[in-house]
Order: structure tokens, then C-alpha cells, then sequence
């Protein structure tokens, strides 16, 4: 089997199952409908997810061209178990918070809007994580940016949720257009935006379907990585293209803000590892360039995660304290991520494999562990009377064991206690330097960490172990606590199954970040299409 | 390098850490349960008259302010990390923001830059 429908038919099925909700909601006056409709698309779409990354585990790579046009004429989806496993990840998650929004969201009015901006952001995500082409990638992330803009300023009525979804919308806007033009150098020069054809071109050398090079490629190559890294950095809120983030995400509503800071940073991660380990790896011709770009990222990551680290200790607000502890993970995420620097590391060494599954261990955890936590501060904003200032939630959490259990979960998963799932990546992330030959990469990661606590204290504290100020808080139902419990099982579950989750990871890094790797993605994406 | 910290069984950290961390939290518990006893289980506002001359809701908590948690660590240890975080870089201004962001953009261009006249020099020698 060469294509695979179901790689194609998700994203544009579930577009349509977004945008078509106004319409319905002019009709269908019950907001239980409105419930069950967003909730089964989001089921839809996690099934999906699962059969097209059984289909890839089982056969490898698979590509989708859209219309029947081969690439790198029409546009192409092509996932591999990197991308499959992190729309599997997404689509679970997303799911999830779908379940959560039923209680959150309450009126009539506001659902299908809610729903169809949620389910765009869902698709913006799965297109962005999905393609195989470089233009698409522009497209996809706009129509998920533009769906985190709307969320962002969902509660139009705040001055605070406005302003956060303008300053938002008008950086990430000046992101995607830098994006863009990187895109014009690529093209200019390359002649293609298909993934697997830059593949063919910058590191098999073969002329294509769409021809030769044209003019200086280095020169161009130069300055689409640095823009579309700019970008891609912006998107995963990495030190100093943070600023938006802090704003934005507490001010949005508490399940968009599990989504944006569980979920849509890991889209900015996941274009960088695309971006520099199949399109401009190391067996590139651009492997030099790769390299500086990558000693870039390391030393940004660490800053993103000293500064996000730092930032969370002196937060008085539960859900900025949340969105700056967002920016520390990333950060880390970043560092597993530059482990492929030729100085670090080269293919296939034990230091570049656990590195790269380090971070990818580290993506999922820090998904899990953030989309509870945030999750868990709705409940708790809610029986504290709709406040997110830490010295008024007064121990509400108290009140609710269930709740408070997620929320040590929540904690103790990112803070990287044992046996939580954060704690084995965090250790994959430091082993991977210290076998690399740069300790002091691995004494910075636990800097971080040890800085974290602080932050993750004032959390504690805050929910569970200051005194209630009332012994009567609103009683919760049980939707909220059954999404919390069940994505605390999950974190738990990655703690637990560690030792097959990292041998598995270390597994899919050797199928995708390796020379075999990129033949695969190559071979999958354009010549089994067109042959020589 | 010291292999013996890279070949450390990571289940076995995991488990050690684990007993150590439950007991710790074991014996916190029975600290704050012994310290805790007599304490009234909800804070209240202080409500007697208060002669000093100030509100009379002085206390309002019976905990520390989240607030000053750690405020002792991070103006000792932290203070001009602290100010310049918060006073120069996270201050909540666009302006400044793009400053920041514009010389990340101006560093990666750099590089760009740098690598490009590098390749031409290497072809020119």
C-alpha cells in the first residue's frame, strides 16, 4: 500500500466538521448537542491518529498526495513514527480537553464558536504535524494560529484576554510572514517545497521532478533556516521569543490553555527536528550551517529554561506560573534537541540517541503533566470563586482529594520526581550530555530543575497545604475530575513503563533521525512516486 | 567522565529515590499533623478591636502570604537576576519585547551571514 487515505482524509474531514458547526448552531438550540458534536470529532480524530500510527509502526512510512497529484507537484502529507507518535499524543490530549470544555463551556451561545475555534486549532495542529511540504506547513500553521488568536481573546469581555490575543496575534503574524519569506529563498533556490524533494536535493544531490538548483543555494539556505528557525522558535515560546506566552496563555479559557501550552508549542518542536534531522540533517550539505543553528538552539534552550525556571518562583498567578514553567520545559526540550551538534554527538552514538529520545520522552511528558496541571487550575479556580491569585485559592484543592492527588501528579511529574515519567526523561536528557562529553550542559539541566522547585512549591502550597479560608467551596462535577484522573493514570503510566517507553523511543529516533531515516522519508515521499 | 554516573541503573535510582522522597514526606506529614493539632482548621479575619491605629483586618491568613514564599532566597540570592528579569525584560512592553526579539533575529541572521562569507572565503583560498 502506498498511500494511506486515512493520512489524507483526517485533516480536511475534520475541517469540515469544524467550520460547519456555525451553521448548525443557527438551527440546533441545545448545548448538550454542541457537547457531543465537538467531543465525537475529537474521538474521530484520536482514532484516526492511532490507526495511522499502528499502520506506520507496523508497514514504516506513509505519504498521502493530495488529489492525485505526486510530489512535489500537488501537496503531500507524509508521517513517520516522530510525527505519527505526536499526533497520536495531540489527538489524545485534545480529546481530553474537549471532554473537560462540556463543563467548562456552559451557554448555548458561546459553544459552537468555542468549538469551531477548538477543533480548527486541533486541525492546525494535525496539518502542521501531518505535512510533507514546506508551504503547507505555512498554511496549517496559520489556520492553527489564527484559531489561537480567537481563543486567546475568547472572553472578548476582559481588556486583559484582548490585549494578550492582539500582542499575540500581531507577533505571530511578523512569525509566520518570517516564515514565509524563508519559504521564498527555499523555493527560489531549490525549486521545490516538498519535503522529501528538499530531501532529494540538499542531501542526495539528484536533480527532480521540479528540476535543478538555481543560483546561490548556501546563501539561501542560510537565511531560510534563520528565519524559519526564528519562527519555529516563536511557536514553541522559546526564550527570548517567550513574551507572548505568559500573557496569552492564562488569559485564554483554562482548557485552550491546556491545548496552547500542552499541545501547541510541541508544533514549533517538532518543525525544528523536521527542519534540521530529515530536511537539513547532517549528511545535508548544509551539515555546517546545521551545526551553528543547533549550538544557537542549545544556548537559547538553556536560557529559556533558567528564565522560565526563575520566572515561575516569583509568580502570583496560578495560571502564568503554569505558562512560565511552559517556557522552562520547552527549553529543555530544545536542549535534547540540539544534542545532534557534530561536537555532541554523531548519528547513531548512544549520546544522540538518548538525547533525541530524551526530548521526545520529555515532549510527551511535559504535554501530560502540563494539560493536567492547567486542567486542575480550572477546578481550583472555580471553587475559589473565580480567582487565579495563589494567596486567594487558599487550599481549596483540600477540599476535593481527587483533585489534589492530580495536582501532586500534575507537580511531581514536571518537577522530574521519581518514578514519574519527567523524572526518567529529564535523566535521558542529562546522560545523553555527560556521554556526549558536555557535563556542564547536563549540571545546567539540573540547575533548572532545582530552580523549579520553587515555583512548583508556591503551586503546592497554594492549592493544597495553605489553610481554606471557607469550608464551603462548590461542589465539582464529575466530568472535570474524571479527564483529571484520567490523564493522572497516563502520567503515571509513563513513569511506570519507563524502561519500554525509552527503549521504544530509542527505537523510533534510530527509524527517523538516522541515515536510514531520510533515505526512508525520501524514498516514501518522492521516489516511490516518480522512481529515477 | 565518569562512566559510573552514566551506567547508573535508572530503575534502581528511580526506586531508591522513591523511598527516600516517602519518607521524607512520611515524616513531614507527622511534623505538620503534631504542629497542626491545635490550630483552627479554616483562616479567619481578626475581628477584636486593634488598638495600634491600623485596619483591623491585620490578619488575614493563619499561613504565610504565597507571595513571600521564598521571597528570602530570591532577593538574598537572586535580587539583580530578579530586577533585571522582571524590571528590563519581563516588563510587560512591546517595544521592549521586539528589542529582544528583533536581536535574536539580527543574531541568527549573523550567523547566516558569517557562514555564507566563510564559504565563499574557503572557495576563494
Amino acid at each position: 500500500m502506498v498511500y494511506l487515505l486515512s493520512v489524507g482524509l483526517l485533516v480536511p474531514s475534520l475541517i469540515g466538521l469544524a467550520f460547519v458547526l456555525p451553521l448548525i448552531g443557527i438551527f440546533v438550540r441545545n448545548v448538550k448537542f454542541f457537547h457531543a458534536y465537538a467531543s465525537l470529532a475529537s474521538l474521530y480524530a484520536l482514532a484516526t491518529a492511532a490507526y495511522n500510527f499502528h499502520i506506520v509502526l507496523s508497514e514504516g512510512v506513509k505519504a498521502y498526495p493530495f488529489g492525485g497529484w505526486w510530489p512535489p507537484i500537488g501537496i503531500s502529507y507524509e508521517i513517520d513514527e516522530v510525527n505519527a507518535l505526536i499526533a497520536l499524543l495531540t489527538t489524545s490530549v485534545m480529546f481530553l480537553i474537549t471532554l473537560y470544555s462540556a463543563w467548562y463551556i456552559k451557554d448555548l451561545k458561546s459553544a459552537p464558536y468555542y468549538y469551531t475555534l477548538l477543533l480548527g486549532l486541533e486541525v492546525g495542529m494535525l496539518g502542521c504535524i501531518y505535512t510533507g511540504d514546506a508551504f503547507n506547513l505555512f498554511v496549517m500553521l496559520e489556520v492553527m494560529s489564527i484559531s489561537a488568536y480567537a481563543l486567546v481573546g475568547f472572553h472578548r469581555s476582559k481588556p486583559e484576554a484582548v490585549e494578550a490575543a492582539i500582542k499575540y496575534g500581531l507577533f505571530g503574524a511578523v512569525a509566520t510572514t518570517l516564515y514565509f519569506i524563508g519559504l521564498v529563498f527555499v523555493y527560489g533556490s531549490f525549486g521545490t517545497l516538498n519535503m522529501a524533494d528538499l530531501v532529494n536535493k540538499v542531501t542526495f544531490g539528484i536533480s527532480s521532478a521540479s528540476g535543478t538548483y538555481y543560483g546561490q543555494i548556501h546563501a539561501a539556505t542560510a537565511v531560510a533556516l534563520a528565519l524559519s528557525l526564528w519562527a519555529f522558535t516563536f511557536k514553541s515560546a522559546v526564550f527570548p521569543n517567550h513574551f507572548w506566552l505568559p500573557d496569552a496563555h492564562p488569559e485564554a479559557p483554562t482548557p485552550v490553555s491546556a491545548a496552547l501550552s500542552g499541545l501547541v508549542v510541541n508544533v514549533g518542536v517538532y518543525a525544528i527536528f523536521r527542519f534540521l534531522y530529515t530536511i537539513f540533517s547532517p549528511y545535508s550539505i548544509v551539515s555546517e550551517l546545521r551545526d551553528v543553528m543547533l549550538l544557537a538552539l542549545l544556548i537559547l534552550g538553556l536560557a529559556s529554561g533558567f528564565v522560565g525556571a526563575f520566572m515561575m518562583a516569583v509568580q502570583d498567578d496560578i495560571k502564568r506560573l503554569l505558562a512560565y514553567s511552559t517556557v522552562s520545559h520547552i527549553g529543555l526540550v530544545l536542549v535534547g534537541l540540539s544534542i545532534g551538534i557534530s561536537i555532541a554527538a554523531h548519528p547513531n552514538t548512544p549520546a544522540y540517541v538518548n538525547g533525541l529520545s530524551g526530548a521526545l520522552y520529555h515532549l510527551i511528558n511535559h504535554s501530560l503533566g502540563k494539560s493536567l496541571l492547567f486542567l486542575a487550575s480550572g477546578v481550583v479556580i472555580f471553587m475559589a470563586g473565580n480567582t487565579r491569585r495563589l494567596d486567594e485559592i487558599g487550599g481549596v484543592a483540600r477540599r476535593n482529594p481527587l483533585l489534589g492527588f492530580t495536582i501532586i501528579v500534575g507537580v511531581l511529574q514536571l518537577l522530574g520526581v521519581p518514578p514519574f515519567g519527567g523524572f526518567f526523561s529529564k535523566y535521558l536528557l542529562y546522560s545523553s550530555y555527560v556521554e556526549a562529553g558536555m557535563p556542564y550542559v547536563s549540571v545546567m539541566i539540573n540547575a533548572i530543575s532545582a530552580i523549579s522547585i520553587l515555583g512548583y512549591v508556591r503551586l503546592l502550597y497554594a492549592a493544597l497545604f495553605k489553610t481554606p479560608r471557607t469550608r464551603e467551596v462548590p461542589k465539582v462535577n464529575l466530568t472535570p475530575l474524571t479527564v483529571l484522573l484520567a490523564l493522572a493514570i497516563l502520567c503515571i503510566a509513563t513513569g511506570v513503563l519507563s524502561g519500554s517507553i525509552t527503549e521504544w523511543l530509542r527505537w523510533i529516533v534510530g527509524r527517523t533521525a538516522s541515515e536510514q531515516g531520510i533515505f526512508n522519508y525520501w524514498f516514501y515521499g518522492y521516489y516511490l512516486f516518480w522512481g529515477r | 567522565m565518569n562512566m559510573g554516573v552514566i551506567n547508573l541503573d535508572p530503575s534502581m535510582a528511580a526506586l531508591t529515590l522513591s523511598g527516600v522522597l516517602a519518607l521524607t514526606a512520611a515524616l513531614m506529614y507527622l511534623i505538620y499533623i503534631a504542629l497542626s493539632r491545635r490550630a483552627p482548621t479554616s483562616s479567619v479575619e481578626y475581628g477584636e478591636a486593634y488598638i495600634g491605629g491600623e485596619s483591623r483586618t491585620v490578619i488575614k491568613s493563619l499561613d504565610i502570604s504565597v507571595r513571600n514564599l521564598f521571597w528570602g532566597i530570591i532577593w538574598g540570592a537572586g535580587r539583580r537576576l530578579y530586577l533585571i528579569l522582571r524590571d528590563r525584560i519581563h516588563n510587560g512592553m512591546m517595544n521592549d519585547w521586539s528589542v529582544y526579539m528583533i536581536t535574536y533575529i539580527g543574531f541568527l541572521s549573523l550567523i547566516a551571514l558569517v557562514y555564507f562569507l566563510a564559504l565563499r572565503w574557503v572557495a576563494w583560498t
